[in-house]
């Protein structure tokens, strides 16, 4: 417990001396839901506005979260091992799993604040009404969906360059915003595009927060397929680690 | 015992990089190794420090595999690579060591050994030079008080009077019973402070010596001879590495006796030549300067 407060007091120094990439992970999101929700007033019937414009808001929120499952959470293991902090971890008193859980909670926080800077500009700047309990089960279901994207982040973190590792989340981060229907509904997709949107971890983790505040249910199905996803991407992790090692 | 290595066989890529390395280090021995570049010291240090696995083979510290996470405080590391996040200051790393062990050197026990100010410990380490944030690296892992320290190339990047200091604390901790491994590039670092000295070569462990006795093996001599020679020299068999100066020779041979008969023929008297003894500690390491 002593050395994971040490490990935190260490990941809040980075996080403090790193703040560009904080803010960049979170104005993507808060840029584009202002602009977008600003030009849909002239094209979208004022009935049903404030769904579309509370969807969108969900889609933001988990963007958000795929920057920073994305980006921030493998870039900072890799830098970790390029610079021999991770080494020092590995060789030091310390257990291997007290480093993760710090770094989990570390992209974990930012997953939360990413998501509530979200949530509140859509409240108070573009009227999105949710009782207080829609919001927090809203929250809390939008955190799952991103913790299970954090297996990418995991299984991206393998790559040794960060060069290597910035281009292949840049293009990760558009396709799964894209193709899982982050930017635009997928019901105006075309019909092969959509079985291929169906499948997004994307879709899955925006679908289980939409759907609850449209039904107030939980979307089994979503969240099964979103474990089966980290599983996977788990699994590929372990064994290009071990090919690696 | 405190260091024993059975048997290490390392490849990669289809190379054999470690071949049947063996060898122990008693406790409170101050062992160098040594090899040219290429010759798997690094690799052999990532497997006695658990970093990557031997095809076959174990390393155990005190009867425990080099695995067990109970070594972890008895253990300290100077990693090769002169790196460490470079968005950290001083203190906060060394209040980060000092955090993490259980029996750590006092605040003025570091102060007194790092010699950094109040304000250089509060700079970040992108400001340090290469050579103090080598000699930092080397006071963090002393912080825990380690049993065992293994260095590896650990005076790279260190000034002269930084080196100086280094084997200072280095000669201390000998004293104090600390058991040390070490890798270097510097022939007087062998010669002055290693016990013994492990030579690898191709993956091989050639010698298990001390300095003084490797430097005792005299296996070639160095000539130099006046240019009018140059051509004799060049026709002879079992001459190498020769080189033609302006109004020299240089060559190297192990049968010096055969050279200096062939050039007594032709003329060459005692008083022309010169003959430099070259060990295998030489050769070692001006094979590893050839290679930089």
């Amino acid at each position: 417990m002593k050395n994971l407060l040490n490990l935190l007091k260490i990941e809040y120094i980075f996080t403090k001396r790193n703040v560009g990439s904080f803010v960049i992970g979170i104005g993507l999101p808060v840029g584009l839901f202002l602009l977008i929700t600003t030009m849909m007033t002239k094209d979208i019937p004022q009935e049903v506005l404030p769904i579309v414009v509370r969807d969108f808001m969900v889609s933001m929120a988990i963007y958000s979260s795929l920057s920073f499952a994305l980006f921030t959470f493998p870039i900072a293991l890799v830098e970790d091992r390029n610079n021999n902090w991770f080494l020092f971890i590995e060789q030091a008193p310390i257990k291997i799993w007290q480093y993760y859980i710090a770094k989990f909670i570390r992209v974990f926080i930012n997953f939360v604040i990413g998501i509530i800077i979200v949530f509140s500009i859509a409240k108070y700047f573009k009227c999105v009404n949710l009782e207080l309990r829609e919001w927090i089960i809203s929250l809390s279901l939008a955190l799952l969906g991103s913790i299970c994207m954090l297996g990418f982040g995991i299984l991206l973190s393998q790559i040794k360059s960060t060069e290597k590792l910035s281009v292949v989340s840049n293009v990760l981060y558009i396709f799964l915003g894209m193709i899982g229907g982050l930017w635009w509904p997928i019901s105006q997709f075309p019909d092969s595009l959509k079985n291929i949107a169906k499948i997004m971890p994307t879709h899955h983790a925006r679908e289980l927060v939409v759907n609850y505040l449209n039904n107030h249910e939980i979307a089994y199905n979503s969240l099964l397929i979103l474990f089966g996803y980290i599983i996977i991407l788990i699994v590929i992790t372990i064994i290009v680690r071990n090919k690696q090692r | 015992m405190m260091l024993k290595v059975k048997k290490v066989n390392k490849t990669i890529k289809n190379k054999e990089i470690l071949k049947n390395v063996s060898f122990n280090v008693n406790a409170g021995e101050c062992v160098a190794l040594i090899g040219p570049n290429g010759a798997g010291k690094t690799t052999l240090f990532k497997i006695l420090l658990n970093n990557i696995n031997a095809i076959s083979g174990n390393v155990t510290i005190n009867n425990l595999d080099v695995s067990n996470t109970k070594l972890k405080h008895e253990i300290a590391i100077l990693n090769q690579e002169n790196l460490v996040p470079h968005n950290l200051k001083v203190r906060e790393l060394i209040n980060f060591f000092k955090s993490i062990h259980k029996n750590t050197l006092t605040n003025e026990q570091i102060d007194n050994l790092l010699n950094f100010n109040k304000k250089e410990k509060n700079q970040l380490i992108s400001s340090l030079s290469g050579g103090e944030k080598r000699f930092l690296l080397f006071i963090l892992a002393l912080i825990g008080q380690p049993k065992i320290l293994f260095l590896d190339e650990p005076t790279t990047a260190m000034d002269t009077s930084t080196r100086k200091r280094f084997w200072e604390i280095i000669n201390d901790l000998k004293e104090q019973g600390t058991t040390i491994f070490y890798s270097t590039h510097y022939i007087e670092e062998v010669e002055h402070s290693a016990d013994r000295v492990l030579f690898l070569n191709h993956g091989e462990l050639i010698r298990d010596t001390t300095p003084f006795a490797l430097k005792a093996e005299k296996l070639e001599k160095y000539f130099t001879v006046p240019v009018k020679y140059a051509e004799l020299i060049n026709n002879l068999e079992f001459v190498y590495h020769i080189e033609l100066k302006q109004d020299n020779v240089t060559f190297i041979t192990k049968k010096a006796t055969e050279v200096w008969q062939q050039l007594e023929n032709c003329g060459c008297t005692i008083e022309e030549i010169e003959i430099q003894n070259r060990t295998l500690l030489t050769s070692v390491f001006d094979t590893t300067k050839e290679g930089e």
